[in-house]
């Protein structure tokens, strides 16, 4: 399918976990062996599109209000600028609905067991976003690269040191010598040579 | 002739050719790897080809392409877990002769009939997409529109699982396809003041975000080594044995090119396709699923000539052919080309050169993949996975960071890998989101000029191409509206029907 080819979706997971030995969670069954959170998750499967369904419906409001804001178009013959919007957001809204009683069991948050971690690593990815501009690319990256080795769960001194700078360097001058792209400088891109 | 002569002396450039092989090699490692599938490859790496020509660029990231199409099959084969989705129709067999002790021989037929096909389906869209560039010169709005919309629902056709969550995807790529300055009225929508959303969503960014790092979020739960255990086999290629499995390669290499040339659809179903055909050609010999190598060369062929066929809409009508054919698009903006009729008049070397390259391509990975198959075994193997997603991540921060050196971007990055992280978790399909950030813009402008032109009456539907494509698009969502009614019959192994039963 033309989707899967991005959507590591429910039925992948299944045969990965099924491979792995890690319980299975999306089955319709009553209980859920295995996790000691199923009573957790199982909630948050069906309720999960649910929730999707909701938010769809409201950004489908969301937009139409918006839209009816528009201006009227310049010429007479042109749907206007408002027409693609409020088509898309009546179709959001008829799809929330639809999703609403076609909700299918679905696992929206990170396994058990990694939810810190994954959380983690958005988390690092945001402040290495904002410490770009603040302290320049080789600090920012030496400090993002530090903090997802070990939120991975490298503990090695030599490769939490060896690692960054290894991958800051290469990147650093791949993209500035060999592609002359500009990255944000801060205290040490004045020393590097 | 000119042409093909100016696009082999674009091609004879040392940058261009270095580009080429550096593209495989990294396409090979990239495409066997869980997690990073072509299309994250091609869009992760693709900020690395602003600064170089723009064929060398595109040489680049169609070497990785056609690398990472073939490659996904080397796990597939090996552990049954597909590294890309398209080699999942190769996993029951190939997997199978692994058990066997074959697994040398399956990975041997993978690249035999993978170059085969690529090669076969580059020759084809060389020789149809010059007619069909000549055709669509004339097209006007109102055809593009029309194009636009069958494209979009041949989407909504083919998403997997739930048809409603395909819509929602696509529906929601619409919508941020809105943001920015309308293109017909310059009315800014959706920017909420912000001056960097005046130009839309920057695609780069939002791709890289939608795929690749919501990938590397993914990925970050499991952080296991990938072990192939590959064992050592002795196997010569016989022309006997040539003779049993070339077939089904030419087979396959039809099958796929031709799925691949519709708009949206491309090398993952046209393996199912090419190996259920290959299965029912040889009247359901009982050694599909459990090792038959002419299913494997089918459904590996078909792939790759069906990547090769997604390039026909791609480049003849700027319609993305599938989904890493619409980041391949963005590679072209990037340099101010924008594919269709107009570039196959304006930039013959670009288009023959690429043709040309994307053969060769194929011709350097049946050397290094048919050569080397132990030593790419023990490469892939020893990459480490906790190394790798954080340098995804950095990588995907500079190449987001890159397009016009704005912090926005990057933050929109962000945004589009969380969001592509919820979607991917729920079973919302990526690929219709990304298609129609592409086609939104096509869809809307060729809808209001066809009006504007024709004075506000719809008569311009009537006319023989809009009519012809409005035909096809209400045969596809009948086809997508009966598909809906039946019970979703996936195109998939026993395994995952399995699946799908007890979830639905």
């Amino acid at each position: 399918m033309m989707s899967a080819d991005e959507s590591t979706g429910v039925n992948e997971r299944c045969d990965e976990h099924a491979a792995s030995g890690q319980p299975v969670q999306e089955h319709s069954q009553p209980e859920v062996p295995g996790s000691e959170e199923s009573g957790d998750t199982r909630v948050a499967s069906i309720l999960g599109d649910r929730v999707v369904a909701i938010a769809i419906m409201v950004i489908g409001i969301a937009l139409f209000i918006y839209a009816l804001g528009f201006p009227q178009p310049g010429q007479p013959e042109d749907p206007g600028t408002a027409a693609l919007p409020l088509l898309i957001s009546g179709f959001l809204v008829v799809l929330g609905v639809m999703l609403l009683f076609n909700a299918e069991l679905g696992l929206f948050l990170p396994e058990p067991g990694t939810r810190l971690r994954t959380a983690l690593v958005v988390v690092a990815g945001v402040v290495y976003t904002f410490l770009l501009t603040a302290v320049g690319f080789v600090l920012a990256t030496l400090s993002f690269m530090v903090a997802g080795l070990l939120i991975m769960g490298i503990r090695s001194p030599l490769r939490l040191v060896l690692v960054p700078i290894a991958v800051t360097l290469a990147v650093y001058y791949l993209f500035t010598a060999a592609l002359g792209v500009y990255l944000p400088s801060g205290a040490i891109e004045g020393m590097l040579p | 002739m000119s042409e093909w002569m100016e696009g082999l002396n674009a091609l004879a450039d040392v940058q261009v050719l270095a580009m080429l092989v550096l593209g495989v090699l990294i396409g090979i490692v990239v495409g066997a790897l869980p997690g990073i599938s072509a299309t994250v490859g091609v869009a992760l790496l693709l900020p690395f080809t602003f600064a170089l020509e723009p064929l060398a660029g595109m040489i680049l990231l169609l070497g990785i392409y056609g690398g990472a199409v073939y490659a996904g099959s080397i796990p597939a084969i090996l552990i049954r877990s597909p590294g890309t989705p398209a080699s999942a129709a190769t996993v029951a067999d190939g997997h199978a002769m692994t058990l066997q002790g074959k697994g040398v021989q399956a990975l041997k037929i993978s690249v035999l009939a993978s170059c085969v096909g690529g090669f076969v389906g580059v020759l084809l869209l060389a020789f149809f997409s010059p007619f069909i560039a000549e055709f669509a010169l004339g097209f006007g709005s109102s055809a593009n529109f029309m194009l636009a919309l069958f494209a979009l629902t041949v989407i909504a056709s083919v998403s997997e699982g739930r048809m409603v969550k395909g819509l929602i995807s696509g529906a929601l790529g619409l919508a941020i396809a809105m943001i920015g300055l309308d293109t017909i009225q310059g009315f800014p929508r959706l920017t909420f003041g912000s001056a960097d959303l005046l130009s839309g969503v920057s695609f780069i960014p939002l791709m890289i975000g939608l795929f690749a790092v919501s990938e590397a979020f993914i990925q970050v739960e499991r952080a296991a080594k990938l072990n192939l255990r590959m064992k050592r086999e002795k196997f010569r290629a016989t022309p006997a044995w040539l003779r049993k499995v070339l077939p089904s390669g030419m087979l396959g290499s039809g099958i796929g090119f031709i799925i691949g040339v519709i708009p949206g659809v491309g090398g993952d179903i046209s393996s199912f396709v090419a190996y259920n055909e290959s299965k029912r050609l040889t009247r359901g010999s009982s050694q599909y699923g459990k090792g038959e190598p002419r299913g494997i060369a089918a459904a590996e062929s078909a792939k790759n000539a069906g990547t090769a066929g997604a390039l026909v809409p791609t480049l003849t009508l700027g319609i993305p052919g599938d989904v890493t054919s619409a980041v391949l698009i963005g590679a072209l903006t990037v340099h101010g080309l924008q594919p269709g009729p107009s570039m196959f008049a304006g930039s013959p070397d670009l288009i023959y050169g690429v043709f040309a390259g994307f053969a060769l391509v194929y011709i350097v990975l049946f050397l290094l993949g048919w050569f080397g198959t132990g030593l790419w075994v023990r490469t892939i193997e020893a990459v480490p996975p906790k190394i790798l997603w954080p340098t995804v991540v950095v990588l995907a921060v500079v190449g987001s960071y890159a397009v016009r050196s704005n912090i926005f971007d990057v933050l929109i990055m962000f945004a589009a890998a969380v969001l592509g992280y919820i979607m991917s978790k729920g079973g919302y399909p990526l690929a219709p989101l990304i298609i129609g950030v592409v086609l939104g813009p096509i869809a809307e402008s060729g809808f209001r000029r066809a009006m504007i032109i024709h004075n506000g009456s719809f008569v311009w539907m009537l006319e023989p191409i809009p009519l012809v494509l409005g035909v096809l698009t209400l045969a596809s969502i009948g086809f997508a509206i009966w598909r809906a009614r039946k019970k979703p019959v996936l195109l998939t192994s026993s395994e995952e029907d399995k699946v799908e039963d007890k979830v639905s």
